[in-house]
């Protein structure tokens, strides 16, 4: 109770401080004008009270027994210091009257920094120049940055040590089955951009064999989405290592035929699409399509969830949160929000997605953590695993098992989908509903199904959007802590750059701490430059 | 007769009614998804530790008179291992409420400040200012600790004369500490916020104000801040579940006086003992972010797409 009440106290006390020097400031920018040392008064005592109290902290005063004594220990040398400064100050401003015109430019040029000038020192003080001052310490010598001297020794240590980064098992990337059926959904999305296209601008020739062309595809497709759900369902129900289509799938897709062939394949469309570069005849294709836009989505997915859940380090670990969280969160948003337009009780679902964003992500790790709860013998009391029990399989440790290495992420990046699904959502709907009527009238007016004004009218619309709340989302889960800390603080190589740099801290290593917070900073700067860069189109 | 021809239509039109009743079938069952475990963990928490470790929460109707309310009684009970929630909680409140408050008071004068007023580097100081936004609170941690434990010094080289920049305010491990942190992280976005709002505003109204000699700091206080309410509450819900839902700032500045989610965190790391007393503490900790979302949604939705949706 004692802390409730002083906190009321300081705050009064402090927004009345707040409120007092900010009046005050602009009272004192008002009297340029028409009172010019009462001006020249208040910049005094400004700089009085700067310098007095700089004088007061640093001992500057001689320890006389007039200055030295009482005076020197309290309040009074920075008060007489802003005192003298604003007698000093209204003296000179009385001598010195600048002419009316130059007055009121001084008027003008300070006003706005009367406004924005708190907000400033605010973030200069608390987040530039910590930041500047973290990259300065992650290059000095020992663990409290006091030793002289810099070394680079913090960086190397991250960068050589194996479970923070390695590209140890790099070749295996390509023989992950993942990563090979990504490719094969990049070549079918290219042929189906070019078939596309073609059946719009082609020749006949050329879109008879575009309409057989994407028969093949939509077959293809369908294997290459099939195959791998059913895959996560199969090995979902069992153990990875025991499951039949797991099996099967691996016998075919990590044969030395299917690489071949898919191999051929993308160097066959590489091959097609140089020639006609060669030749000078521009390649029309048309990755607006929605069958070549989804399997290009769906292969650049399938191919970093192939190459990041191969490699295994810290680093790569941050990176896969970052592309699992924002690609999902976005997709299934998307895809809520052009549903929800269509379904009952939208509003009231739409509340309902969007709750968990209001949930802390101390309070989401503990929900989903009894989610994915397991007991070693006996009744499953988390749902996940008692749903697994009631079909006969047997249950698992999402969290903990060492066979679920390295997808045991996933479950946990899963909650962070879980909490920021319903903000892509609602921004989503909200540009959806934004797109002009006009523009879906015309396109029905020109005979387009729903599909197709989905695709070809509304997503290039709401495509700044997507922009955004992918970025937003970047940069909300590349520092992800919350969540690791409080499911498996790290374990099982489910560890993150935060996490890293919070022990760090913890164990007063602060400069290595620091180097791990610039590494983090890192992964981030691409979507800073990106931003500052539209925000300056903006302005103009 | 008829019956031949008839028969075809409805089975088409079942069929489009199929089609047409799926999205709210998908969408709904995304909805029961992302509610249950929500309502699994507050069914839960009025369970009793013999029945939550022999049996799922959803057996609970099986038996309604096992439900109890002896998890909340004891969390909001003193004793020698835990403190109450109370205190917890007053500890919350002590946090979020200035942590609140003061960004929004600094921001808002600087959103005027930058939409309204001429001055050179205003664009570019804008555009520093708010590309913060996507600056990781990490940098900032090990240097504000620092700061608030020791002051500032700066130690001339050669010199080897050390002079004091900043005091030690001996702020360190005290609320305040956690404020004015939360400030700092919080302003760009507020500054966003709240300019996307303030330079909508029609220019006519300033212009008039200021033909009738109105002096900025009246427009600012009379005009601008009614007509930015709506921004003012859109930013203040945002500030509020973010200050409430911390974990990280207040665990890396604070080792007494903590919130509820460090005292949460904790409690998760006991395994075993006081195992059943999190989903009571987890629901108590979500309790107000959820009245408050959804008593103030409308507020939420505005900010997030004033932050994200130009304009």
């Amino acid at each position: 109770m004692d802390q409730f009440i002083t906190m009321i106290i300081t705050v009064v006390v402090s927004l009345a401080a707040a409120a007092i020097v900010f009046v005050g400031a602009d009272r004192a920018v008002d009297q340029a004008v028409p009172r010019w040392p009462v001006f020249t008064g208040a910049v005094g005592a400004v700089l009085g009270l700067v310098l007095g109290a700089a004088a007061q902290h640093n001992g500057w005063l001689p320890a006389g027994p007039g200055l030295g004594g009482p005076l020197k220990a309290g309040w009074l040398v920075i008060l007489a210091g802003a005192a003298a400064g604003a007698a000093l100050g209204a003296g000179a401003g009385r001598m010195l009257q600048p002419s009316l015109d130059r007055r009121n430019a001084w008027e003008s040029r300070l006003r706005p920094w009367v406004f924005a000038g708190p907000a400033l020192a605010f973030v200069a003080i608390g987040l530039v120049i910590p930041g500047l001052r973290t990259v300065f310490l992650s290059f000095k010598n020992g663990p409290r940055g006091r030793e002289p001297g810099f070394t680079l020794e913090h960086y190397t240590d991250i960068f050589t040590d194996d479970e923070y980064f390695t590209v140890e098992g790099w070749a295996q990337i390509f023989t992950s089955r993942l990563f090979i059926a990504g490719l094969a959904a990049a070549v079918v999305a290219a042929a189906a951009a070019w078939a596309s296209a073609a059946r719009i601008v082609g020749s006949a020739k050329q879109i008879a064999v575009a309409g057989r062309l994407m028969k093949a595809l939509g077959l293809a497709a369908a294997v290459l989405v099939v195959a791998p759900i059913v895959g996560f369902v199969e090995s979902l129900a069992r153990d990875p290592n025991q499951s039949a289509i797991m099996d099967v799938l691996t016998v075919i897709v990590s044969s030395r035929v299917t690489l071949w062939v898919v191999v051929v394949l993308a160097a066959g469309s590489l091959l097609v699409w140089m020639r006609s570069r060669i030749r000078r005849q521009r390649m029309e294709l048309d990755w607006g399509a929605p069958s070549s836009s989804m399997m290009l989505a769906l292969g650049a997915v399938l191919l970093v969830f192939g190459a990041l859940s191969t490699l295994h380090a810290v680093v790569w670990n941050n990176v896969w949160w970052v592309v699992t969280v924002a690609g999902l969160s976005t997709a299934l948003g998307l895809m809520l929000a052009v549903l929800a337009e269509r379904a009952r009780g939208e509003r009231f679902a739409k509340t309902l997605i969007f709750m968990p964003m209001a949930i802390s992500m101390v309070g989401a790790a503990v929900i989903w953590d009894f989610m994915y709860e397991v007991q070693p013998t006996g009744n499953q009391t988390g749902l996940f695993n008692a749903v697994l029990q009631g079909l006969g399989f047997s249950s698992r440790g999402f969290f903990i098992n060492a066979t679920m290495i390295p997808w045991n992420n996933f479950w946990i990046m899963f909650i962070m989908v879980w909490i920021q699904t319903g903000f892509a959502m609602v921004v989503l709907s909200a540009a959806i509903r934004a797109v002009p009527d006009e523009l879906l009238e015309a396109a029905r007016v020109d005979g387009a199904s729903e599909t197709q004004s989905f695709w070809r009218v509304v997503m290039p619309q709401i495509r700044p959007t997507i922009i955004v709340v992918v970025t937003t989302l970047i940069v909300i889960v590349t520092k992800v802590f919350d969540l690791v800390k409080a499911t498996t603080n790290g374990a099982n190589r489910t560890n993150v750059l935060a996490n890293e740099m919070f022990d760090q801290l913890r164990d007063r290593n602060f400069t290595s701490s620091s180097a791990f917070a610039v590494v983090l900073l890192a992964l981030v700067v691409p979507v800073m430059v990106f931003n500052i860069r539209r925000m300056q189109k903006d302005l103009a | 007769m008829t019956a031949p021809a008839t028969i075809p239509p409805p089975a088409g039109r079942r069929m489009r009614q199929l089609l047409g009743s799926l999205p709210t079938w998908v969408v709904w069952l995304v909805v029961l998804l992302w509610t249950v475990p929500t309502f699994g963990l507050f069914v839960s928490s009025f369970r009793k530790v013999i029945d939550i470790n022999e049996s799922g929460w959803w057996t609970a109707w099986n038996d309604l008179d096992n439900l109890t309310f002896q998890n909340y009684r004891d969390i909001f009970r003193e004793t020698a291992a835990q403190p109450s929630m109370w205190e917890f909680a007053l500890n919350s409140i002590a946090i979020v409420v200035p942590a609140t408050i003061i960004p929004i008071a600094v921001a808002a004068f600087a959103a005027y400040g930058f939409s309204w007023m001429e001055f050179r580097g205003r664009n570019w100081l804008f555009i520093a200012l708010v590309s913060m936004i996507a600056l990781p609170n990490q940098m900032a941690f090990v240097p504000l600790l620092q700061l608030f434990n020791n002051g500032a010094r700066l130690t001339i080289p050669g010199l080897d004369w050390t002079f004091v920049l900043f005091p030690d305010l001996g702020i360190g491990n005290t609320a305040a500490a956690v404020w004015l942190t939360h400030t700092a992280f919080g302003l760009p976005l507020a500054v966003l916020l709240l300019h996307n709002f303030i330079s909508q505003l029609p220019r006519s109204v300033f212009e008039a104000a200021r033909i009738d000699g109105a002096s900025h700091f009246t427009i600012f206080w009379r005009l601008v801040l009614p007509l930015a309410r709506p921004a003012l509450a859109a930013f203040a819900v945002f500030q509020f579940l973010w200050t409430w839902n911390d974990y990280l700032i207040a665990a890396v500045l604070l080792t007494d006086n903590e919130p509820m989610t460090v005292a949460l965190v904790n409690l998760v790391g006991e395994r075993g003992s006081n195992f059943q007393l999190r989903f009571a503490s987890a629901f108590v900790i979500m309790v107000i972010p959820l009245i408050v979302f959804f008593s103030l949604q409308r507020h939420f939705v505005r900010g997030l797409l004033a932050g994200s949706v130009k304009g």
